[in-house]
């Protein structure tokens, strides 16, 4: 399979979700259908992953898995930098500079939105890779919940993955 | 050989995301199939129309001359190259028209339908927006359509391309100027 095919796929899952007249009146909507179906990839993918491994022993394990074997098998690189919270231990940054599914997608493309619906952004493209992050989290054991942060370089995304228990 | 020079991905991770896309549109459509053929079918017409880039890119093939040239280009080069699996055209007589049948389907793979879906919706359908989109981008419209399906049993996956008509690549200026 053709690695521009997912990307290709995406790109037009974004654009369904956020034109579709059922998910189009708010943002909540929207986010709502792309993280879902994000979270159930994601839960299943790891389930494929983790298949022939032995279990990983704690929480930053698991994230260290996901930064790399899984946003390999995922996005093509591994993350670039992975960094805890100061003061809270239950908080992960996992940043990617140039995040694959970002780098074909230009702002100035998207058409603006009629009366009443939603405008698309960068962001939206972010939200099913975060699903597939807590999806997989889940699958590991974890509950979390994972905000995408846009920035500051032009395809670059943070992860930020609170973790509620394990 | 092109299929050696694209980037690959896991197949499971496009066919997961492609199920929870088609869970989604069935959630949206209230289990309407024929709504849902119809959006994949649009769907897969816009990844067409730019998948053609990559594949004029990369194959650095000369442009078909004839419409039935199409039907064995996209079989063993197209499909091979996005899909991972190649497909066998018969083209028929009138060579105004052509089946492209795949005795696999990677995008079934763990799909089992539920009976209410199952003589309705086209599963796989986004392959015949692709396969239309990518045919106007060189200029011939198509219909595309499913007539067999392994997810329905049947023995194999067969999609039917009809020629519509040759597009001018000489397009009228519009105005009168």
């Amino acid at each position: 399979m053709a690695d521009s095919c997912l990307e290709l796929l995406h790109n037009q899952m974004v654009e369904y979700v956020v034109t579709s007249p059922a998910h189009n009146t708010q943002r909540e909507a929207v986010y709502f259908a792309l993280e879902n179906m994000g979270f159930d990839v994601g839960h299943r993918m790891i389930h494929r992953l983790m298949k022939e491994r032995p279990l990983l022993p704690n929480t930053l394990e698991c994230i260290k898995f996901l930064c790399k074997d899984f946003w390999v098998e995922t996005f093509k690189k591994s993350v670039d930098s992975l960094r805890t919270h100061k003061n809270v231990n239950n908080i992960f940054l996992l940043k990617d500079t140039n995040f694959r599914w970002l780098k074909h997608v230009s702002p100035t493309s998207f058409p603006p939105a009629s009366d009443g619906t939603y405008q698309r952004s960068m962001e939206d493209y972010v939200i099913f890779p975060a699903g597939l992050l807590r999806g997989a989290l889940y699958g590991l054991g974890i509950q979390a919940v994972v905000e995408p942060i846009l920035g500051p370089e032009v395809h670059a995304c943070t992860f930020q993955v609170f973790v509620k228990s394990e | 050989k092109a299929f050696e020079r694209v980037e690959k991905i896991n197949a499971e991770l496009f066919t997961m995301t492609y199920g929870a896309l088609v869970t989604q549109l069935l959630k949206d459509n209230k289990d309407n199939c024929d709504a849902v053929n119809k959006a994949l079918d649009a769907i897969g017409y816009k990844m067409g129309m730019k998948i053609v880039d990559e594949f004029l890119a990369t194959t650095a093939m000369g442009s078909c001359r004839t419409f039935a040239e199409t039907a064995e280009v996209i079989a063993k080069v197209g499909f091979k190259m996005f899909l991972g699996v190649s497909a066998t055209a018969n083209v028929a007589e009138s060579l105004q028209a052509y089946s492209l049948v795949l005795e696999e389907n990677p995008l079934n793979a763990f799909v089992e339908l539920p009976d209410k879906y199952r003589s309705e919706l086209w599963f796989s359908n986004v392959l015949c927006g692709v396969v239309r989109g990518a045919l106007e981008m060189v200029m011939f419209r198509v219909e595309c359509t499913f007539v067999k399906c392994m997810l329905r049993g049947d023995d194999a996956t067969e999609i039917r391309v009809t020629l519509l008509e040759i597009l001018n690549e000489n397009f009228a200026s519009g105005d009168d100027d």
